[in-house]
């Protein structure tokens, strides 16, 4: 559906796509994640016509973006950040315009603008003027702008920035509910929203791509190395933390703000529980909990950049070679 | 089709704003001062200097109108869009730049139209209190169209080129002046380009047209001038997608 090839996007200054490529498939829910300024909005721009790349092959649907921009907008749904709307106009007027720049035929227009208002449930404000609605209700608008031509693909950026937690709910339902006819592109930093709707996930950073794969695929990846085991301990003597650190399969030991409380990270492949039980014993100090704790994708997430960040701090060090050619 | 909604929402656009309102009253109340100073003047004893319709278009005061509305007209058509972000969605539609730019356009030389609609009184009054020759009266609005056909588009290329109306206006009537003033130079002796600047004299253009003479080559400087325009403005649009 959706195939990138060597994308670059250089501004004046900072470059803020560097190479990147992937394929989106039919059907496919793909979140993009990264923090801010990671290239993401960069990134959808390119693929809905707004900005071309600098360089790179980018195609939608069959069709090049550069070559011919009619066609693959005309399958595109998109709401870009920060939902640009006109404020002076009503909802469904505003709504009944769109329709028409998108071709939606006369007859079905009425009806495309009905289903699209109920689907994002702004029935309740169809007659208000946009400018005077709530950040939450001003972004269902957007989308529901985004579904009106029915599109094949569906372009979200961050699109539940500003919703409360029902509204946010809400909207997840329904993007699964899109994809499941759709393809849909998501781009948040927020990563339980991620790891709750996409079936694949590519990790950003500084213009290229980091990772990528299912949730739980990119979970397991990280989880081999990176077991943590919480352990809370009665300890009146403070002896537990160096009695801990001394076990020979304990890779590292850190002490949590709350008193009492340690994780406690194993050498890869190893189970420390019972030794930690016997050096509980030995030691004098008492376990009262104890259990392994799952990585989140924001683990992943937090473990992949920092790792960048080191990576690119080293080579920040070497000289300058690459720049040359 | 979808350039006839753009159209739609681009001209229903100017009356939610308040700048439409006060455009058209401005207008009407300087036309209308003028309309009277004329009446006034040619009522005085002696020979009239000519009819009053082709003094209404062949007036000062006509430049005045001309030159301090239509900045107003056309500032906010793209600046606006681009200070809003709104030009993301527009552009991301299925709608070509060109036809962007064309609706835009022609919903600007609309309203433009519109703001001399209510001159079409005087005429009517005249001819209630003595014959008048329809001729002058129709070149003379001949001539106004097609100094809006040109004035329009130079406004909305000054719109598309910033994010903000006021620079954008500010813009508008500097090239405009330009234009105009330009043709002030066939009075100044020995230049060399002088026959040039005798045919871009718009003062001079809306003299003749006023006094009922049409002069075609008139139109297609301004025709071509939009046609410029226009052309510019698609690729100041288009800039944002070119390859460095």
């Amino acid at each position: 559906m959706i195939k990138v090839e060597h994308l670059s996007k250089k501004y004046a200054a900072a470059t803020a796509v560097d190479d990147i490529s992937f394929e989106i498939g039919k059907h496919e829910i793909v979140g993009f994640l990264g923090p801010n300024g990671a290239g993401k909005s960069t990134t959808l721009k390119v693929l809905t016509c707004f900005h071309s790349a600098t360089s790179g092959k980018v195609t939608v649907d069959g069709n090049d973006v550069f070559e011919h921009p009619e066609k693959v907008k005309a399958v595109i749904g998109y709401l870009p950040e920060n939902v640009p709307l006109y404020p002076e106009m009503r909802v469904r007027e505003y709504l009944d315009y769109r329709a028409g720049i998108k071709k939606v035929p006369g007859a079905k227009r009425q009806e495309a603008v009905t289903k699209a208002i109920q689907r994002c449930r702004i029935d309740g404000v169809q007659h208000r003027i946009i400018g005077q609605l709530s950040k939450g209700f001003r972004q269902r608008v957007g989308l529901a702008d985004a579904l009106l031509a029915d599109p094949k693909i569906l372009i979200l950026d961050e699109p539940t920035v500003g919703l409360d937690p029902n509204q946010i709910r809400d909207v997840r339902e329904l993007i699964r509910e899109l994809g499941k006819e759709r393809t849909v592109i998501l781009s948040s930093h927020i990563l339980p929203e991620v790891e709750a709707v996409c079936s694949r996930v590519i990790i950003i950073n500084r213009g290229k791509i980091v990772g990528q794969g299912k949730p739980n695929e990119l979970r397991e990846r990280l989880n081999a190395k990176k077991e943590v085991v919480e352990v809370e301990v009665l300890d009146p003597d403070h002896v537990a933390e160096s009695a801990i650190q001394s076990i020979d399969t304990v890779e590292k030991v850190t002490a949590l703000p709350v008193a009492g409380v340690f994780h406690v990270q194993p050498n890869i492949g190893k189970d420390v529980r019972e030794r930690l039980f016997d050096t509980a014993v030995s030691a004098g100090f008492k376990l009262l909990a104890m259990h392994t704790r799952q990585s989140s994708l924001e683990d992943i997430f937090v473990e992949i950049i920092t790792q960048e960040q080191e990576d690119a701090a080293q080579k920040m060090g070497e000289p300058e070679a690459e720049e040359e050619k | 089709m979808s350039m006839l909604w753009q159209i739609r929402r681009e001209f229903s656009a100017f009356f939610y704003s308040p700048i439409a309102y006060v455009v058209i009253g401005a207008g009407t109340l300087l036309n209308s001062v003028m309309f009277f100073l004329i009446i006034l003047f040619l009522s005085r004893s002696g020979p009239a200097p000519g009819a009053p319709m082709e003094m209404l278009f062949s007036w000062v005061l006509f430049w005045l109108v001309v030159m301090i509305l239509t900045p107003l007209i056309t500032m906010r058509s793209f600046a606006e869009e681009k200070h809003s972000g709104t030009l993301e969605t527009l552009v991301t539609a299925p709608i070509s730049d060109i036809q962007i730019v064309l609706a835009k356009y022609f919903s600007c030389l609309a309203f433009y139209v519109i703001l001399w609609l209510p001159t079409l009184l005087y005429p009517l009054i005249l001819s209630k209190f003595s014959a008048i020759d329809m001729g002058p009266v129709l070149s003379g609005y001949l001539g106004t169209f097609g100094i809006g056909v040109m004035l329009i588009s130079v406004g909305v290329l000054c719109s598309a080129l910033t994010r903000n109306q006021i620079v954008a206006s500010l813009v508008t009537f500097a090239t405009m002046m330009a234009l105009f003033l330009s043709g002030l130079f066939r009075w100044v002796d020995g230049l060399s380009l002088q026959s040039l600047f005798e045919y871009i004299d718009l003062m001079a253009h809306m003299e003749d047209f006023a006094k009922g003479i049409i002069d075609t080559r008139r139109l297609v400087y301004y025709g071509s001038v939009a046609l410029f325009s226009l052309f510019a403005t698609v690729q100041v649009l288009a800039a944002r997608r070119w390859r460095a």
